[in-house]
């Protein structure tokens, strides 16, 4: 059984390698086709600036940006903590429900309730807004 | 060893390779290829060997694709549609993809290089590993993990971060802003889609994507409307498909956070794409239409495929139906419209497992007679909480810094400001 | 299940032990270049292959579920937080200046692993293959039986759980492998109080977080 786990992991481990094999090749024959001269490399310092609708850029490196999206990524990771919580609880919660009755279900319930509840302070003070 | 043989794709490859193993000669194999002593050897070859035919598969899948909604998109318009290369033109994107890769290679000057290039690889890595935890037929997949689905769901969360890397190491402002609303809409979307798996993960009782197949008597689209539509919307989502591309919104941000991609690079992301539509219409067909359970004569896989296929259709059918939304309707609809559904759903499919734990085929049908009316005056209610309302852009405050698209012509402020 | 040829066994921790050096190298690695790397950008992709690298420790140690979750929270979730934060940030490639009290800070870092690794080697390490008792593991596998004829507490609701005859020496190894079913039973039959606090603390989180970043968009218009 513990044997399995870890060639089932080996395995994964192993995907993921030639997972990342995959692109990696596509790139480098894309890049040795550039010594066959198949692929042509004539850049001008015009095509190697960045594409900004045509005009040239304003300023070297563009910092400082939206703080609005923080928002939605504070979110995310508070209800994704949440999310991770109840899947565990989800997957046992028939055979919870059987031994424990109702507690199974309540127990959860104000988890969520509680949990909303700041949703619900979210979406009032208009953190889900898009102003 | 025992479990692991369950794989009968492992299995075929491995019990021919490795000898003595009393696991294999129990099921039949006889003499093998590799001396004693070699089971190591035998289990990586094995493992290269299938891992091969799925990615292999996959990105065969992903030429397919491509050369399947490009006709499609041609039927729907009346056209004839890419005929030229091979037959039916099924050659045309293996000629795209040499063409793309064989394009000049421009990075921008200001460009962080090592970040410029890990990027697209860190796109297509995860989508990839992705196939490697779904069950494409009876026996026939790579690794059934336990954790299969929050496997798949924390796998595709990498993405969002590839996306933040690509936008910002093109160095580029339209890059920044399309990238970071890429990821917006990705996070925001993924609360939903975890979210609305919980109802079948009830039901199954497990994680691990060959159980939940296996306990579909019922496909779980008919018990869980709710979990399949906010699940199926928000795939839609993750995967960058119509009504919610606009990160890629051509009239607003040029080609998004791509855009100082080229060559192979831009290729990848291309390829990621497809990928993400591939995995996404796979992971739908093992969760909500009993994966590859079907009718005896026909094989398990080719059941598999074909439900797949018929979800890619359903999506491409949508992209070329349905306007694009808006940023604000997007993000209102993922925080506000299937937020709400999912914790309907969520409430619901706990309260009817209370009553029937494990349920039974019947109880089944019986929780979808229930779920089906609650699904119809959900989704009834929550479109009278969001209303149809046009958004109103206050001009003078966000609307120059931040355009968001609209039907108007853009001031001229706002032209400047792109 | 027959019982795994001993070769077997010592290949396979063998190759655990390689992989563990080597994430754990990856995982280290990682954490120095954050602290060495100036553009703040790259420090952040670092941290995130950082944490990716720690996920890989949790699955060899039979941790998948806190694995995953690792890479769900972390990976995909804190590092998109931390590089919006660094977009905030004015001047991303050139880095932070040098903080002040740098000795202070080495203190206290060189105290705290003083302090881990003391615990560590004078934990008492056990295993689940050390845990006998059959109906604790049962519980924790859900291949129970209720038994309502001998239990006290015995009622309408169902009675103590009992290691059903299948409990075997599988399901014990099981209670390690499908240690997210574990994680949910524990949640609700013994950790109940925590895991509603937890909630709070959730909410508490966002909240805070909220009426901490309401303040300056109230400003900017």
């Amino acid at each position: 059984m513990l044997e399995d786990y870890f060639r089932q992991y080996g395995l994964l481990f192993l995907f993921a390698v030639i997972a990342v094999t995959v692109p990696v090749g596509m790139l480098a024959l894309s890049y040795a086709a550039s010594f066959v001269r198949i692929r042509p490399t004539r850049q001008t310092p015009v095509k190697r600036t960045a594409y900004e609708g045509g005009m040239p850029p304003f300023s070297p490196k563009p910092s400082r940006f939206n703080f609005r999206y923080y928002y939605y990524a504070l979110l995310f990771v508070v209800f994704d903590v949440e999310t991770v919580f109840l899947y565990p609880w989800a997957v046992r919660y028939g055979l919870l429900s059987k031994q424990f009755g109702i507690f199974a279900l309540a127990a959860v319930m104000l988890f969520l309730a509680v949990v909303t509840l700041a949703y619900a302070y979210a979406w009032r003070k208009k953190a889900l807004e898009w102003t | 060893m025992d479990t692991f043989l369950e794989n009968s794709l492992f299995r075929n490859i491995y019990c021919n390779l490795a000898s003595a193993s009393e696991n294999c000669a129990a099921r039949g194999y006889g003499d093998a290829l590799l001396p004693d002593g070699l089971q190591w050897l035998a289990f990586t070859l094995t493992g290269v060997a299938i891992i091969g035919l799925v990615v292999n598969a996959i990105l065969m899948g992903v030429l397919g694709f491509i050369w399947f909604e490009r006709r499609v998109f041609a039927r729907f318009q009346n056209r004839v549609g890419p005929n030229r290369w091979g037959p039916f033109g099924l050659l045309t994107p293996v000629a795209d993809a040499i063409k793309t890769m064989f394009k000049e290679d421009v990075a921008p000057e200001d460009s962080d290089r090592f970040l410029y290039n890990l990027a697209p690889v860190l796109m297509v890595v995860p989508l990839l590993v992705v196939f490697a935890v779904i069950p494409f037929g009876i026996g026939t997949f790579v690794a059934d993990l336990n954790v299969g689905i929050l496997f798949i769901l924390a796998v595709t969360t990498m993405s969002g971060l590839a996306i933040v890397m690509a936008a910002w190491a093109s160095g580029n402002r339209l890059s920044i802003f399309s990238g970071l609303r890429a990821v917006a809409l990705l996070i925001s979307y993924e609360i939903p889609m975890a979210l609305s798996i919980l109802g079948v993960l009830m039901i199954s009782g497990s994680l691990a994507l060959g159980r939940i197949v296996e306990s579909q008597n019922v496909p779980f689209i008919l018990v869980q409307p709710m979990g399949f539509l906010v699940f199926f919307l928000a795939s839609l989502a993750e995967m960058n498909r119509t009504p919610f591309d606009l990160t890629e919104a051509e009239s607003e941000l040029a080609a998004g956070y791509l855009n100082d991609y080229s060559s192979m690079k831009f290729g990848l992301f291309f390829l990621a794409e497809f990928m993400a539509a591939l995995a996404g219409a796979a992971v739908i067909t093992t969760l909500f239409l009993s994966g590859w359970r079907g009718w005896e004569p026909v094989p398990s896989q080719v059941w598999f495929f074909l439900k797949m296929g018929g979800v890619l259709f359903v999506i491409i059918w949508i992209r070329f139906t349905w306007p694009r939304l808006r940023i604000d309707q997007m993000l209102a609809f993922a925080w506000k419209g299937l937020f709400e559904l999912t914790l309907v759903n969520l409430t619901l499919a706990a309260i009817l497992i209370a009553v029937w734990p494990q349920p039974t085929t019947t109880q089944l049908w019986m929780m979808a007679a229930i779920n089906w009316p609650v699904f119809f005056a959900s989704i009834w209610i929550i479109g009278k909480v969001m209303g149809v309302r046009p958004h109103q852009i206050d001009r003078t405050a966000m609307g120059a810094l931040y355009p968001v698209a609209t039907d108007e012509p853009a001031p001229a402020s706002e032209a400047s400001e792109q | 299940m027959g019982e795994p040829a001993l070769s077997g066994l010592y290949e396979v921790s063998r190759v655990v032990d390689a992989a563990f050096w080597l994430f754990a190298a990856l995982a280290i690695g990682g954490a120095v270049m954050v602290v060495t790397v100036k553009d703040v950008f790259k420090a952040a992709v670092f941290l995130a292959g950082s944490f990716l690298a720690l996920a890989a420790i949790y699955f060899l140690l039979q941790a998948e579920f806190i694995g995953v979750v690792q890479i769900l929270v972390y990976v995909g979730a804190v590092s998109i937080l931390i590089a919006f934060a660094v977009m905030i940030i004015a001047d991303v490639p050139g880095g932070s200046r040098p903080a002040r009290g740098r000795i202070a800070a080495a203190t206290a870092a060189a105290l705290m692993m003083a302090a881990l690794a003391f615990t560590t080697y004078n934990t008492n390490w056990t295993d689940i293959g050390q845990i006998t008792d059959e109906d604790a593991i049962a519980g924790l596998v859900g291949v129970y039986y209720e038994d309502t004829s001998t239990s006290p507490y015995a009622d309408a609701q169902g009675g103590t759980i009992r290691a059903a005859d299948e409990t075997t020496k599988d399901a014990r190894s099981g209670a390690l492998i499908d240690s997210t079913g574990a994680i949910g039973t524990l949640l609700i039959r013994e950790f109940v109080l925590p895991f509603e606090i937890l909630g709070l603390l959730l909410a508490a989180a966002l909240i805070g977080g909220l009426a901490l970043m309401l303040n300056p968009r109230t400003e900017d218009k």
